[in-house]
């Protein structure tokens, strides 16, 4: 008897030492995001130390009226930088939310929205949405449905190929084909569009840039659809752990696989194709930041969403950053993602040797 | 409770593999259904745990159909333990095992303290609470197991069916595993189990059902059911029934013997 009082008491510091670990690493990347977001507004081509920062804050509360340079760093402050900052942190959030969930979803750690073909299905969706010049829902939706049509694609592909025995190269193979078809439409679309108008429009965006997206509407589009897609994704998290044992696992422990999947899927895919619409295809961060995060935290889904959203907004903002300031007028934000993401999932096809097959 | 199967029908669409089967089991009890490789005891598993649906006939537990209640309703009544594979993900033994609550959890909730507790004394029960914070996937076949059976336990079944339990475990593992499952079904564990060995059906003191050629099967107490005759039919190659005793314990056990012609 004796025994057992002590035993639960073990047990309940041991569980709670788990859960404050995971409160301590939730807080530091949360202290991390708020110290790169401060240095991030001090930086760029046009440099706004700190300290002016916090006056143009004040005046900006208390309505005091600014001299002409004041005026400059006000407008590149509050209209150019704060927003894209915030969309950095947003669409970050969302892409590495989408690829955890993902990977949870299909038991696959080497799937990602870029490699299921999502990112190139929102991506062509978006494509035609400007090409045909439909309003900004029109492109979202479009981009959307796109975007979920390609993993139906890809799964049935992968189901086909693989005769029931769904194995995680045979997903990873059908992503890389139906990505490489819809690469091949947005080249068509390309090579369709206006060279004038629409071509370098559609050229750059798909690029993957926060330079001409940060803007305070596009906040609230990326804010909403990650409350939409984010929310339910978080409720489902211990559903997502289960689910990575297989279906008939999960439907024995409980859970209606069907339903549970469409949802997160659909919020997943949501989450990539809004990212898509508002700064084009940023490849990588969907498929590196939640297996960094799962390396720290392990791969239980309560602890791993949320931290993953977290990390996911760290890492693109300081991408974004360097995009910034590498070379003059800047880089466009994919190209840093891909030279980052490659290396760093070779590293960590190295370091776990997985059995893929 | 009582499981009972009636006059089930089972396939893949067209092609029926299993016809006309009724059997029954009740807590306490084991079950093992035995028969040669491709003959359909892992379709008609698929079909009572209702991951394949019954072309025709029923499944009901206490006299309730079970097509009628929802997959948490049913996680409660039967609990499932498969044959081992590595998942993708390195999970704690206890985050598997606590995926085992996932029916007693609110629809959105997560493992709380109650769930913890309950996990930790099962694991004490079956003695692989070392385990606790081990990978599961860097356990031996053996304990992983033992992992899936807490899991299956967790979700507190009345009933347990386990698919080759002893499958790619060694000698001492198998012996293991069939002793723990003797003592869930004296602690009023009802177990439907499959297995490729006739000795595990002996050693269990056993209902069987002996799947044979041409949808046909023996269904009743091994003692009566596993024979030389029977055997021999069902495998297509001569198996005798010995007996010994050791301690005044008698037991039954199948020898292959090989230089006859059938």
């Amino acid at each position: 008897m004796k025994e057992a009082v002590v035993q639960e008491k073990r047990i309940n510091f041991s569980n709670l030492w788990e859960n404050q670990k995971n409160t301590v690493i939730f807080s530091t990347i949360l202290f991390l995001i708020i110290l790169v977001a401060l240095v991030s507004l001090t930086l760029g081509e046009y440099s706004i130390p700190l300290s002016q920062i916090k006056d143009l804050f004040i005046a900006k509360i208390t309505s005091t009226p600014l001299d002409a340079t004041e005026q400059k760093a006000a407008t590149v402050l509050f209209l150019i930088r704060i927003p894209r900052i915030i969309l950095a942190l947003l669409v970050g959030a969302a892409l590495a939310a989408s690829g955890a969930a993902f990977q949870g979803v299909f038991k696959n750690p080497m799937v990602s929205p870029d490699i299921l073909g999502v990112a190139g299905g929102a991506g062509l969706g978006a494509a035609i949405a400007l090409l045909i010049g439909l309003p900004t829902i029109g492109v979202h939706v479009l981009s959307f449905l796109f975007g979920i049509g390609a993993v139906l694609l890809v799964m049935t592909l992968s189901k086909l190929v693989g005769r029931g025995q769904n194995t995680i190269l045979i997903m990873v193979l059908s992503g890389v084909v139906i990505s490489s078809i819809f690469s091949a439409l947005i080249s068509l679309i390309k090579y369709l569009a206006d060279a004038n108008a629409k071509l370098p429009e559609i050229t750059f965006w798909l690029m993957g840039s926060f330079a001409r997206s940060g803007s305070y509407n596009n906040i609230l589009v990326m804010g909403f659809v990650l409350l939409i897609g984010g929310i339910p994704l978080m409720l489902y998290r211990w559903q997502l752990n289960v689910l990575t044992f297989g279906d008939e696992e999960a439907l024995s422990i409980g859970i209606d696989v069907k339903k549970t999947r469409a949802g997160i899927i659909c919020c997943a895919s949501l989450l990539t194709a809004s990212s898509v619409c508002l700064c084009g295809t940023i490849g990588w961060v969907g498929l590196i930041m939640p297996h960094i995060t799962r390396m720290i935290v392990g791969p239980n889904y309560k602890a791993l969403l949320p931290i993953t959203l977290l990390s996911g907004g760290l890492f693109m903002l300081i991408v974004d950053n360097v995009a910034r300031l590498l070379v003059p007028g800047e880089l466009p934000i994919g190209i840093l993602t891909s030279l980052i993401g490659a290396p760093l999932f070779i590293y960590m096809l190295f370091k776990g040797n997985r059995n893929l097959a | 409770m009582k499981l009972e199967i009636k006059n089930l029908q089972c396939g893949y669409g067209e092609k029926i593999i299993i016809e006309d089967f009724s059997v029954s089991t009740e807590s306490g009890e084991i079950l093992c259904l035995l028969g040669p490789n491709g003959i359909g005891k892992t379709t008609l598993f698929k079909t009572i745990l209702r991951f394949l649906p019954m072309n025709k006939g029923s499944v009901m537990i206490d006299g309730k159909d079970v097509t009628t209640i929802s997959r948490r309703e049913f996680a409660k009544l039967i609990g499932y333990v498969p044959q081992s594979h590595i998942p993708p993900f390195s999970f704690s033994v206890m985050d598997v095992v606590l995926m085992g609550r996932t029916a007693h959890l609110d629809a959105f909730g997560s493992p709380g303290k109650k769930d913890f507790t309950y996990v930790s004394d099962l694991l004490e029960r079956l003695g692989i609470s070392f385990l606790k914070n081990r990978s599961y996937t860097e356990l031996s076949g053996g304990e992983r197991q033992m992992v899936l059976i807490a899991r299956a336990l967790a979700q507190e079944p009345a009933f347990l069916m386990m698919d080759e339990p002893t499958s790619n475990l060694d000698f001492g593992n198998q012996v293991k595993v069939i002793q723990n499952i003797k003592e869930l079904s004296k602690g009023g564990l009802g177990i439907i189990m499959t297995t490729h060995s006739p000795d595990h059906v002996f050693q269990c003191d056993a209902n069987v059902v002996l799947m044979t050629q041409d949808k046909k099967y023996f269904y009743g107490h091994s003692s009566q059911i596993l024979n030389e005759k029977t055997l021999t039919e069902t495998y297509g190659v001569h198996i005798a029934i010995l007996q010994d005793t050791y301690d005044q314990n008698s037991y039954n056990f199948c020898q292959p013997i090989f230089d006859t012609k059938i």
